[in-house]
């Protein structure tokens, strides 16, 4: 019994620690997580860059290589989920509720604030925000996401082991995946997951409370944030009870058509050929310089830009890659390697560009031709800014409620993924984890963020998140040796049953 | 041992290895069951000390005659030596062909190239890497051990027969299985399975020329286990077939069994697989 729920004892004790910590010592584990948190970003940032690219360049070779018509699963077996519901629910746990947030502020903010090389609030600087908004929200996130959840696909569906990353690891270790080595990477993997979604859930909570703030002219506090938080934990429970063909897959369609029918609306009654030219220069601008973006760590101009926007968003994205590399996979069952590749990287990817230029170029527009300063407001309040930008639309209210609706059920969505995934690998991953694991995950997911918020250590628990992403790109770069050998012993073994018949 | 099949030996000399060595290999070919060792010298036509050249040829001659060989010498004028060499292996019906190893550092190696390399890429008679060893020499030239290892492919054709002769005097024989994990553990499990079964018929097709058979199988990387396995074990002699259908890198990075001949401390056996079609 307890051998089987080691991981879950270990990692729900290691939370216990970590939260009570936060709890009774917050500036302690302030400083020791910043700390560690600077120290990792300043010594390992090029490898974050380095581990980033190296998971690009391995996904484009596995879709373009022999291996790329292997199937996620049995030979016979189809696709569990249509494009709409598998593109719509890889968009939910991967970044919608991110791009809601920082559509508008993230290109204003580098718009304002520059690396030093670039004047602020300049044409080029305007440039430069697109471009680099693109890049963070772009190929690399998807490619760390895929590498983890293809593993996972791989050897849970075609090789019928349970889909824990420590299976991933049996060409390498063999048996060693049932003892220490494995119960050493599932852990890491649950902590990363729980620290993640407490911090987003704390900080969404926030940015929820501010924008119903906006809408019904009220000011925002700890009381109504826990409101949030429990409505939410709630709604994300009941959610998961229902399971992942129903609850999860309802919540991502509904939300993907709602996201669909902001961007169309923001596109034609906002400035639509101004828009459109924004996405066709950013797009030739990302392409052109892609390589350069993608291992430029600028050690003689804007190290400092670079550590706190792309080195910070390398380190999220890995240390979120165990929780939505799961997810993903779960859901890709049937595809082949080649469609999941292709799938997954480039029409995620093509969304989110439409998405910054729709919002970013809105915000521009006003910006810089009708000399609105919205810029401002993204570096003073950032969950503000949306809503600043619908004020300047018809229907403004209409659009607020639809981006705080979209909000609300992004998180649940995220949360209940979130919750999901904790349950499987904290149960020798079950496809189906028994509805007790859910709710003491998804209890403590909520408490923890309900109660790091009161005292303020959540964002000390975030960068303890972004701490334990460096063990994780080592993690990573073992899976991709690991997958290969896997697809190289089954290639093998074709090749001789083909040359035996 | 090998007596059959090994009778008549090509021992190719550029005349720059010492004495020693030479009389070392001999002294094992003997073990292999070879009566006749022609002495192979290839010279360009610019080189001028062709008396110098007969003179040591007759000695070494003359030394491993002592020891119960025929000889013959021959020398033939040529750029390619390789393709000289192949041609007197032919001429003379040689059955295999003799290389004194000669250490070359990774850097000539790759500037310069290596002629038992080319030998290796390029000959389909079977070719025997003679490493010396001074506890080899001081234990009488004796083979007590040797590793086979095996793909349990095509190779193994070739190579059981060679094994299988009663006038072997090794006592002791190694079949090495390396090969990689499955993905999983129940193909794992039958993937061992087949590897020990396959390890147990070619145990039984060896045990009667031999006082004792081992089976291993280990997982890793060929070129690397195969040559620990031997140092683990004190082998004297690996044994491994040649398989001529290379991949691109390992037209580039060298096969197998380039590699097992380059990091080996004992002496090599190559024998070749059937041409890839």
């Amino acid at each position: 019994m307890i051998r089987k729920n080691t991981v879950f004892l270990i990692s729900f004790c290691l939370a216990i620690i970590f939260v009570g910590f936060g709890l009774f010592k917050p500036e302690l584990l302030d400083t020791v997580s910043s700390w560690l948190h600077n120290k990792i970003i300043d010594v390992f940032g090029w490898w974050y860059l380095l581990s980033a690219f190296i998971f690009l360049l391995f996904v484009l070779y596995l879709a373009f290589s022999k291996f790329g018509s292997i199937k996620l699963g049995k030979d016979h077996e189809k696709p569990q989920y249509s494009y709409f519901g598998w593109f719509s629910m890889l968009f939910a746990a991967g970044m919608g509720i991110g791009l809601i947030f920082w559509g508008v502020a993230e290109p204003l903010s580098h718009f304002m604030n520059p690396p030093e090389y670039i004047q602020g609030s300049s044409n080029h600087a305007a440039k430069f925000a697109m471009k680099y908004s693109f890049f963070h929200w772009g190929l690399q996130p998807w490619a760390i996401y895929i590498t983890m959840s293809l593993s996972i696909a791989y050897f849970s569906f075609r090789r019928d082991m349970p889909p824990l990353i420590s299976s991933c690891f049996y060409p390498l270790l063999g048996e060693k995946i049932y003892g220490f080595w494995g119960w050493l990477i599932d852990i890491l993997a649950v902590v990363a997951t729980l620290f993640g979604i407490s911090t987003s859930l704390g900080l969404g909570a926030l940015q929820i409370t501010s924008g119903l703030g906006s809408v019904f002219h009220f000011s925002s506090s700890y009381k109504i944030t826990l409101i949030v938080i429990a409505v939410v934990t709630i709604l994300f429970l009941i959610s998961s009870m229902t399971g992942l063909d129903k609850g999860i897959q309802i919540l991502s369609k509904t939300n993907i058509l709602l996201a669909i029918i902001l961007l169309i609306f923001m596109l034609f009654v906002g400035p639509t050929s101004y828009i459109m030219g924004i996405f066709t220069s950013t797009l030739a601008d990302f392409f052109s310089s892609l390589l350069n973006m993608s291992l430029s760590t600028n050690p003689f101009r804007g190290y400092e830009w670079t550590q706190s926007w792309t080195l910070f968003y390398w380190a999220w994205w890995i240390s979120w890659s165990p929780f939505v590399g799961l997810f993903v996979a779960s859901i890709s069952r049937g595809r082949t390697i080649r469609e999941f590749i292709l799938g997954a990287l480039f029409v995620p990817t093509t969304l989110t560009f439409l998405w910054f230029s729709v919002f970013g170029g809105a915000a521009f527009h006003l910006q810089l031709k009708q000399g609105t300063d919205l810029a401002t407001i993204a570096i003073e309040n950032i969950p503000i800014v949306l809503f600043q930008l619908f004020s300047h639309y018809p229907f403004s209210l209409g659009l607020s409620l639809i981006a705080v609706l979209l909000l609300g059920v992004f998180f649940v969505t995220s949360a209940d993924s979130a919750t999901f995934v904790l349950s499987m690998m904290t149960s020798n991953g079950r496809l189906y984890p028994p509805a007790i694991k859910k709710i003491i995950w998804g209890l403590t997911v909520s408490i923890t963020a309900s109660l790091l918020l009161y005292v303020g250590g959540l964002e000390a628990l975030q960068k303890m998140a972004i701490a334990a992403a460096l063990p994780f790109t080592i993690v990573m770069i073992a899976l991709c040796k690991s997958l290969i050998k896997g697809l190289q012993y089954e290639a093998k073994q074709k090749t001789q049953q083909k040359q035996s018949n | 041992m090998f007596k059959n099949r090994l009778r008549k030996a090509v021992l190719p000399l550029s005349l720059k290895e010492p004495e020693h060595k030479i009389m070392g290999m001999a002294k094992i070919l003997a073990h292999f069951g070879t009566k006749k060792v022609s002495l192979v010298h290839i010279k360009s036509r610019t080189n001028r000390r062709s008396f110098s050249v007969q003179e040591r040829l007759q000695t070494y001659a003359q030394k491993i005659q002592e020891m119960g060989y025929e000889t013959e010498i021959k020398v033939n004028y040529g750029q390619n030596i390789l393709h000289e060499i192949s041609k007197i292996s032919t001429e003379v019906k040689a059955e295999f062909l003799c290389i004194i190893w000669k250490a070359k550092g990774i850097f000539k190696r790759t500037l310069i190239g290596s002629k038992t390399i080319e030998a290796i890429r390029h000959t389909n008679l079977p070719i025997f890497i003679y490493k010396h060893r001074i506890a080899l020499i001081n234990k009488d030239s004796s083979i007590d051990s040797i590793l086979y290892a095996t793909d349990f492919k095509i190779t193994d054709s070739i190579v059981i027969p060679y094994l299988n002769n009663k006038d072997i005097t090794a006592s002791k024989l190694i079949l090495l299985h390396v090969g990689d994990r499955a993905p999983d553990p129940d193909t794992e499990n039958q993937r061992l399975n087949s590897v020990y079964a396959n390890l147990e018929r070619l145990n039984l097709e060896c045990l009667n020329c031999f006082k004792e058979v081992e089976t291993i199988q280990v997982i890793g990387t060929p070129k690397r286990k195969i040559v620990r396995q031997a140092r683990k074990n004190n082998t004297d002699l690996i044994l491994i077939g040649k398989f001529d259908a290379l991949n691109t890198l390992e037209q580039i990075m060298g096969s197998t069994a380039e590699a097992i001949a380059f990091k080996s401390s004992c002496s090599v056996f190559i024998l070749p697989g059937l041409k890839h079609t």
